[in-house]
């Protein structure tokens, strides 16, 4: 029989539906992921720079101590053996007043920040890691006169073993 | 009325009624499947709306986080540079910039520590802090 003219067939109507969503949800689903994926990435840029301004700030700490430690062997014109001998005695204060400005970064959310330090006669090395993965390392030599040379300024990440396959595109 | 005449009228009787019949039975049964597509439609075009304006929102901000970070890292290496002339309030790209510096002096020099808030339309978007130490000559 001759089919009316006009008439609509509701198959190839359902088919064709089914289609467009089967694609709109593609769609949805690669769209949703790439945003999650992109904004879990800056987040991590986020912390990362938070992280590195923290050992910053730290470090910049260490030297203003260090320099307040020494100002009365520059004031005096000691020689570099009086600034170490004074030194000697201070790390470890100075180190963990250091630690503490890491530590209390920003809104003092660093749970985990560490800061060590070592002398090694005219020479003194530091070392500040932030949440166990951003590292700077400091070395300073102490000269006549009660001055200080910062020799070495070094910002390292750690990247451990165990997070080398994570997945990036849903977000890690 | 002849046998072929009786016959002809025999099958049209039941070609038109078998018509009218299967007329109004694909009838129902396109507006309740039209309904039902239109339903299933409806439903999954509000799911796949939502999807699209979170995924939107999540994208528009990450957009605004990213371009955040970048203008609080460029304040701040402008702000060790240089402690003294660090604007107290700036715009860059229509984002507000606010860095209040305190510092803290001794015999020895000055530690000068700069908090920077990027925000935008009041909502503070990224905040760093900064730090730098000039020293009155030991260094």
């Amino acid at each position: 029989m001759e089919r009316a003219a006009g008439s609509i067939r509701i198959g190839p109507v359902s088919i064709f539906s089914l289609m467009i969503i089967l694609c709109l949800a593609v769609m949805a689903v690669l769209s949703i992921a790439t945003a999650h994926a992109a904004l879990s990435l800056t987040e991590r840029q986020a912390n990362t720079t938070h992280d590195l301004y923290a050992n910053e700030t730290a470090a910049q700490t260490f030297v203003a101590e260090l320099d307040r430690v020494i100002e009365p062997v520059r004031a005096s014109g000691g020689t570099a053996r009086d600034a170490e001998l004074l030194l000697e005695y201070q790390l470890t204060n100075i180190t963990a007043l250091a630690e503490s400005a890491g530590a209390h970064y920003g809104d003092g959310a660093i749970k985990n920040f560490e800061a060590n330090s070592a002398m090694d006669g005219s020479f003194i090395e530091a070392d500040f890691l932030c949440d166990g993965y951003q590292d700077l390392y400091v070395t300073l030599e102490i000269l006549d006169g009660g001055r200080y040379q910062i020799t070495s300024w070094l910002t390292s990440t750690i990247w451990p073993e165990d997070e080398m396959d994570e997945t990036l595109l849903f977000g890690g | 009325m002849s046998l072929r005449e009786l016959s002809f009228e025999r099958e049209r009787a039941l070609t038109q009624g078998g018509y009218r019949g299967r007329s109004v039975w694909h009838g129902a049964a396109f507006v309740m499947e039209a309904l039902l597509l239109l339903f299933f439609l409806v439903v999954s075009l509000t799911i796949f709306m939502t999807l699209f304006s979170n995924a939107s929102s999540m994208g528009e901000h990450n957009d605004r986080l990213a371009h955040a970070i970048t203008i609080a890292t460029n304040a701040a290496e402008k702000f060790t540079a240089d402690p003294t002339q660090a604007p107290a309030s700036s715009e860059v790209d229509g984002y507000k910039v606010d860095c209040s510096v305190k510092n803290d002096t001794n015999a020895a020099g000055t530690l000068y520590t700069a908090t920077i808030t990027v925000s935008v339309d009041s909502e503070e978007i990224y905040t760093l802090e900064a730090s730098s130490y000039k020293s009155g000559g030991g260094a």
